[in-house]
Formats: C-alpha cells, sequence, structure tokens
C-alpha cells in the first residue's frame, strides 16, 4: 500500500510502503538523504490501522 | 427516375426515440452512487480508526486525532568546536521524533472510483435501390413458296417462285435509381477523480507544516 509523506526536512515528497513501515523499514528522501521510520511504539497503531483500511478497500472493490 | 420511391427513414426521428437518460445516466449515477458510498465508508474509517473519540465535561463528543510517532535522521552540519572556527564543520547524523497524525499516512483518497467512461455510438443507415429493365423482341418471318407447272401440247413451262420476309425489332430500357443517407451519433462522458475536499487537504498541510523540526538553541 503505496502512499507519501512530505520530508519534514525539505518537504519533498518521500514514497512510503505502509506495510513496509510496519515492517521496520526506513525511507529515504531523495532531496536532502534524511532518513523516515516508524517509531516502535506505534507500529501496533499503524498496523491495525493497514489491516482495517484494507478491509474497507476490498469492500469498495466487491 | 421512377415516379414515386419510398421514403428514407428520418434521422432525427431514430435518435429521438433513444433513451439517452438510460444509456448514458444510468452507467453514470451507478457509479456517483458507489462513490458516495465509498464517501461514507471513508469518513466511517476516518473517524473510528484515526480519531479518538472523547467526550469533554460539558458532554459533547470530541474528535482527537491519533498520532504516531515518527523518527527522522538527518545529516546536521556542526562545528567540531566553536572556539575553534578554522576547523572543518563536520555532518552529524541527529535523530529527531516528532508526532504524525495517522491520518496523513493512509492513502485515503485511493478510496473512489477514478475513472468512468461511456461510450455509446449509433449509427443509423437507410437506402433505396430501384432497377427496372425492360426488354422487347419482336421478330416476324414470313416463307412461302409455290410451283405449278403449264402445259398445253408439246409445250409446258414450269415455274417455280418463292417470296420470303424477315424482319425483327428489339428494345431495351434499364434504369438505375439508389439513394441513401446515413448519420451518426456519438457520446462521450467522462468523469474523473475528484481530489480530496478542501477541508480535508487544509487538515493535512496544517499538520504536514506542523512536524518540521525545531532546532533547539544551543546553551550558551
Amino acid at each position: 500500500m503505496l502512499t507519501q509523506i512530505n520530508c519534514p526536512n525539505c518537504q519533498s515528497p518521500i514514497p512510503i510502503d505502509l506495510k513496509g513501515l510496519v515492517g521496520g523499514e526506513s525511507f529515504h528522501c531523495k532531496c536532502c538523504q534524511a532518513k523516515l521510520s516508524l517509531s516502535e511504539d506505534s507500529t501496533d497503531v499503524v498496523s491495525s490501522a493497514v489491516t482495517s483500511f484494507e478491509k474497507v478497500a476490498q469492500q469498495a472493490k466487491g | 427516375m421512377p415516379s414515386a420511391q419510398p421514403p428514407l427513414v428520418g434521422m432525427a426521428e431514430q435518435f429521438t426515440g433513444l433513451p439517452m437518460g438510460d444509456l448514458i445516466g444510468a452507467p453514470l449515477m451507478a457509479a456517483a452512487k458507489a462513490n458516495s458510498a465509498m464517501a461514507a465508508t471513508q469518513t466511517k474509517f476516518l473517524l473510528d480508526t484515526c480519531f479518538a473519540k472523547e467526550e469533554t465535561s460539558d458532554g459533547k463528543e470530541n474528535y482527537k486525532p491519533v498520532l504516531i510517532k515518527m523518527t527522522l535522521t538527518r545529516g546536521v552540519l556542526v562545528p567540531v568546536d566553536p572556539d575553534k572556527p578554522e576547523q572543518e564543520p563536520k555532518i552529524e547524523q541527529v535523530e529527531t521524533t516528532f508526532d504524525l497524525p495517522l491520518l496523513t499516512v493512509l492513502p485515503l483518497n485511493s478510496l473512489a472510483v477514478d475513472d468512468v467512461s461511456i461510450g455509446f455510438d449509433m449509427e443509423v443507415k437507410s437506402s433505396f435501390s430501384e432497377s427496372t429493365n425492360e426488354k422487347t423482341e419482336e421478330a416476324l418471318s414470313a416463307k412461302s413458296s409455290f410451283s405449278t407447272k403449264v402445259g398445253y401440247g408439246v409445250f409446258s413451262a414450269e415455274v417455280t417462285g418463292s417470296v420470303s420476309y424477315d424482319s425483327s425489332s428489339s428494345s431495351s430500357h434499364d434504369t438505375h435509381y439508389e439513394k441513401s443517407n446515413s448519420a451518426q451519433y456519438s457520446v462521450k462522458v467522462h468523469a474523473g477523480q475528484i481530489q480530496l475536499p478542501k477541508g480535508v487537504t487544509t487538515i493535512i498541510t496544517a499538520f504536514t507544516n506542523s512536524i518540521s523540526p525545531i532546532e533547539m538553541p544551543t546553551a550558551a
């Protein structure tokens, strides 16, 4: 599931795979090389939200 | 050209009778309804997942955005020793933790009908063709012959004769008449994905702007 967050450092968009983010992956800003990752404290919240979102998306398709 | 030909079909009549509302409007309405249902689902998901509901002291419901913690690691140029300006500065990796609303990381606008295209082509053709072929042939033939003998004493004579008559006449008449007309009616309806509502975009922008790292002044 792809999304994007604007880099807090230079405002360039950073493409992010939400499942990768939940899995502990880091994403680099192509402009300023800043590294963005999810803090371990929030892994459960995002993981739960991604699962719910996938269910909603599946309902919308079906 | 023959005097009376059947009339060609009226093109306007053919198109007037079509249920254009059903043909074009129905699929578009179905897509709009689907989009509306998805928008309602999206709103419910947004309120249930991305916001935490809490009651205020006066009994009102208050939605507070669910925040997630993100870590940003970036290189910051720092002087090696502030007292020695001649020294080359070095890049130090600085880790910043910031709160980000969960709402901003979910691809909410993906829950929508992104493209509806209805193409309707109709072609009406009408043609009339007439072919007449007339041929008259007449032949007349007559043949007659006769033979007679006349004799008297030593004299005798024979007379023969024939008469013939041949006559023929023909006439041909060819007529070809053709007329045609055709019309084409083409309708294309395109509905694209609309952007997120301005209010949602404003909230996301406000949240996004608030996550810029702030440099803490160093203690003197």
